[in-house]
């Protein structure tokens, strides 16, 4: 008789057509076999798997089609393990997978766009934050402006793409009317922040030196480090103006200051 | 563990995110909403938002999938973690999860996996469920899963297996009669013996949903009404424990509210006419 361990163990690998050593274990019905038997649990851990990247993916999915996408997202759960109990963590990498899936090489944007659709479904539900605390900013920025570390909400991620995926997105969704053609462009480098503006998500396309300051907040460099870093890749930019908008719009979340 | 005055009583309603409109708006009879606590385990956005509105207007109960009380994997302290600060933001009257396993060397399944019925998994799932409720100081119920097999080195029938955990981990149990239902019918067992030899007091709630006959087996799909033969296990169960508190679930093309508010009023009504008092 099989340890409960070692039943689990046979169990997981009948469940990846590993080994069938554990049908031994499993009682004959008069209507079914146990290979039978496991094939619905085979069938069901594979379909909340893919229910979930359907749910996710959706534009990846229109823009292939159910076919591909399905034997993609199939090829995607036989090489990807879920190692965490919230199945809205599975997916992950999807972005990653598919620039080796060799079938969508001929759509070089299509991983991009699972990247977008990704930090879309994390920033749903990423922890909400208060805001800046202005009085104390205005404090701290006397005694010690250039040592200042700002932090962005956790609701928001920066992607970049040679491709207008932010448009793809959009043409895409259910409710869009407008515009049906997009320009693909693979020399333009476009710069996005995925946020969310309290419960409504968000896309937006930045300019480049307003996407590079917010990098370099997220990589927690000080106020000072930011202001040389700017100085040497764009001269001419307006640091003031770019964070009045930063803070207009609701893109910090709070600050350190560097000991 | 001291068991907590449940303080909710008749039939509530499984809580799905394409309600939250119309409850909000609405504010629609229901006595209680169970919510799947899986689904709420997130720092923030709009599920939390909607759920701390139904629970400032309706009672409610957290129901997960995720605590893996049979794995033989370490528990998941992270999980528990999160878990124990929902129990914090929305004060449920009852928690459950599984008498399944859901994970196995560090590998997630999303699905509810049977267990052998044997002593070994007793006295492992009781000591899990043991640490559970210690580490979110709160007792949980645990519910019968349906299942597709059964272990040939099983030595207890299913329902002494669930009552024996229940009593050597000190839970409760949620009984779910669709579970027993779909159960009975793949492996071919009578579901009233279930019924009739489960002896004890340590119910507090019922399930209810709806199954698919995939013809060589029955699928616990929860996209369907209530089935007859179901609704006639739950009047022996109500005959025998009680008017218990008891919830719809509906995961699966999921019909508009007034639809889960009909099956909600028929459980109700059985409830109201076949149970003894307790």
């Amino acid at each position: 008789m099989l340890s409960l361990n070692d039943l689990q163990k046979q169990f997981v690998k009948g469940l990846h057509t590993e080994s069938d050593e554990i049908l031994q274990c499993i009682h004959t019905t008069t209507k079914l076999s146990p290979a039978q038997q496991i094939g619905i649990y085979q069938s069901s851990v594979i379909g909340a798997k893919q229910k979930t990247l359907k749910e996710i993916y959706t534009t990846c999915n229109k823009l292939v089609g159910e076919d591909f996408f399905v034997a993609m997202i199939n090829e995607y759960i036989a090489k990807k393990i879920s190692t965490s109990p919230d199945l809205a963590d599975y997916g992950e990498n999807f972005s990653e997978f598919i620039i080796e899936f060799e079938p969508a090489k001929c759509l070089p944007y299509l991983s991009d766009v699972a990247k977008l659709e990704w930090a879309w479904h994390k920033l749903f539900s990423a922890a909400t934050t208060k805001g800046l605390n202005f009085e104390k900013l205005a404090e701290c920025y006397v005694s010690s402006g250039e040592n200042i570390i700002f932090h962005l909400p956790p609701s928001c991620s920066l992607i970049t793409s040679h491709y207008p995926i932010h448009r793809i997105w959009e043409l895409n969704q259910d409710d869009y009317v407008g515009e049906q053609t997009i320009k693909l462009s693979e020399h333009e480098l476009y710069y996005f922040l995925v946020w969310r503006n309290d419960l409504k998500m968000r896309i937006d396309l930045l300019d480049s030196i307003t996407w590079h300051v917010l990098f370099l907040m997220q990589t927690r460099k000080t106020l000072g480090e930011i202001i040389n870093e700017l100085n040497q890749k764009f001269p001419n930019s307006d640091l003031t103006q770019i964070l009045t908008t930063i803070v207009d719009k609701k893109w910090l979340a709070g600050f350190e200051i560097k000991s | 563990m001291q068991q907590k005055d449940l303080g909710l009583c008749g039939v509530g309603i499984g809580l799905r995110p394409c309600h939250y409109a119309y409850i909000e708006k609405e504010h629609p009879d229901s006595n209680w909403f169970e919510v799947l606590s899986d689904n709420y385990l997130c720092e923030g956005g709009a599920s939390l938002t909607h759920l701390e509105k139904v629970r400032s207007t309706y009672p409610i109960t957290l129901h997960g999938v995720g605590m893996s009380l049979g794995s033989t994997d370490p528990v998941n302290m992270d999980y528990l973690k999160k878990l124990k600060s929902l129990i914090k933001f929305t004060e449920p009257y009852l928690v459950s999860d599984h008498l399944c396993w859901t994970s196995h060397d560090g590998n997630y399944f999303h699905e509810l996996l049977p267990l052998p019925y044997t002593e070994e998994a007793i006295m492992h799932v009781a000591n899990r469920i043991k640490l559970t409720q210690d580490y979110l100081e709160q007792q949980i119920m645990i519910e019968n899963v349906s299942s597709y097999l059964s272990f040939n080195h099983s030595t207890l029938t299913e329902w002494n297996f669930l009552q024996t955990v229940a009593e050597e981990a000190d839970c409760l149990i949620l009984l779910d009669i669709n579970n027993i239902y779909v159960s009975s019918h793949n492996n071919e067992f009578n579901p009233y013996t279930y019924l009739t030899e489960l002896n004890t007091k340590r119910v507090a709630q019922f399930h209810l949903a709806g199954f698919e006959d995939k013809g060589t087996h029955l699928f616990d799909s929860h996209n369907a009404a209530v089935h007859l033969s179901v609704w006639e296990l739950f009047i022996q169960a109500v005959k025998k424990f009680g008017s218990l508190p008891t919830s719809i679930e509906w995961d699966n093309q999921i019909p508009d509210f007034l639809h889960l508010q009909q099956e909600a009023l028929i459980a109700q009504t059985f409830m109201e006419n076949y149970a003894v008092s307790k």
